[in-house]
């Protein structure tokens, strides 16, 4: 280990922080899904079972998504993340706004359908972002550590320029 | 062990009685002789070498009873070192005296009246303040706290069955519930447990935190290793 200490979070951290966050999610889709299957079972059976299915999944979606986007959107750290001491943070250091976090929901269920395949760039990256981190232009780092906003400019290699030279 | 005879114990009575009257006869006789020396002793001229006499007597008197107080001292330490006394005491011992003796303590609290005494004096307190500060006891509480006979003696008064009844009786009684009760509602109990339990799970979280940033770096520094990719330097 070097002496100093890289401000980006790596994949152990965020995967222990993800798991946390499941756990979480899932605890408050379950609850709030049996409270909810109760109050219907007081006022009569639903049906038919594919809408009963589908009620389920939107709502496990929406709690997921509800979540991550909201924490990440609201404080930049979710419970998980903030156990674990990192946060997410958008180009101008501070949490990425609302659209930027829904993206990057969106990058994580990208990332964990392929076998977690999307997370596999943060262990070669420099940055150490994964896939969402790439479709929401944000880094994940450590809560203590301090960032100067030219490090969380673009990256020079993947900004496509055009025949003057400039950022496209 | 058997006494003197009746016929036996008569005589010494009757010696006794003998001798006490002789002595009374003898008293009396000497306070008449005496008389007369006491009205000589106010006359004139005689009177006065006769107050010296009488002083000089005294002083030998007073000598003769110092002298005789050191020699009787003497010859009681003399007869109480005698191996006869330590025979004697050892076969009063042996006898009916001992449990005689036990009876008549019982019977007159004897124990608990010089108990109560010593208490109400403060003698104990102090004797047993002064013993638990002296360095010895400490030394000697030590010792036998690390004595393997106490273990054995602990152990064998947990295993006795008396501990189960003790225990439940201890737990059922109204002062281990009032104990309970304070402890429960405590403030300073409930700080106590709240700060210690906050710095166990921030202990362990800290922990976790630390184990994995440091294998945040050795998965990097691996596939980086596979991929010959060095690391840039941070910071």
């Amino acid at each position: 280990m070097s002496g100093t200490r890289i401000p980006y979070a790596g994949i152990a951290t965020r995967a222990v922080a993800l798991g946390i966050d499941a756990v979480l999610s899932q605890g408050i889709f379950i609850v709030g899904a049996a409270l909810l299957g109760l109050a219907g079972s007081l006022v009569g059976e639903l049906r038919p079972a594919w809408l009963v299915a589908f009620l389920a999944a939107a709502g496990w979606v929406l709690t997921g998504t509800t979540y991550f986007a909201g924490f990440w959107a609201v404080t930049g750290q979710t419970p998980g993340m903030r156990l674990m001491r990192i946060r997410v943070v958008a180009r101008d250091g501070a949490p990425p706004h609302a659209a930027r976090a829904l993206i990057r929901v969106v990058g994580l269920v990208l990332a964990i359908i392929p076998v977690f395949a999307g997370f596999i760039p943060v262990l070669i990256d420099n940055r150490r972002r994964g896939l969402p981190d790439f479709l929401a232009g944000t880094v994940v780092v450590y809560a203590g550590a301090e960032l100067a906003l030219d490090e969380l400019a673009p990256d020079e290699s993947l900004v496509t320029r055009d025949m003057s030279g400039q950022p496209s | 062990m058997s006494g003197p005879g009746p016929s036996a114990r008569d005589a010494a009575d009757l010696a006794g009685g003998l001798a006490l009257m002789g002595l009374r006869l003898g008293g009396a006789a000497a306070r008449i002789a005496l008389r007369p020396a006491r009205v000589a002793t106010r006359a004139p001229v005689v009177g006065p070498r006769l107050r010296r006499a009488v002083f000089d007597l005294r002083a030998d008197g007073a000598t003769a009873r110092i002298h005789g107080r050191a020699q009787l001292e003497s010859a009681v330490a003399e007869v109480l070192a005698a191996p006869e006394v330590e025979r004697t005491l050892d076969r009063m011992l042996a006898g009916p005296l001992t449990e005689a003796l036990g009876r008549s303590l019982g019977e007159h609290r004897v124990v608990e009246r010089l108990a109560g005494e010593l208490v109400q004096s403060g003698a104990i307190e102090d004797a047993l303040t002064a013993a638990l500060e002296h360095e010895d006891a400490q030394r000697l509480f030590e010792s036998a706290l690390a004595s393997p006979g106490l273990e054995r003696l602990l152990a064998t008064a947990f295993e006795s069955r008396l501990v189960p009844e003790l225990t439940d009786r201890l737990l059922h009684s109204p002062e281990m519930h009032a104990v309970l009760e304070y402890v429960a509602t405590s403030p300073e109990v409930r700080r106590v447990l709240t700060e210690q339990s906050s710095s166990l799970a921030d202990e362990m979280v800290g922990g976790l935190r630390t184990r994995t940033e440091s294998l945040d770096d050795a998965a990097e520094r691996t596939v980086r290793g596979w991929l010959r990719r060095p690391r840039p330097a941070a910071g």
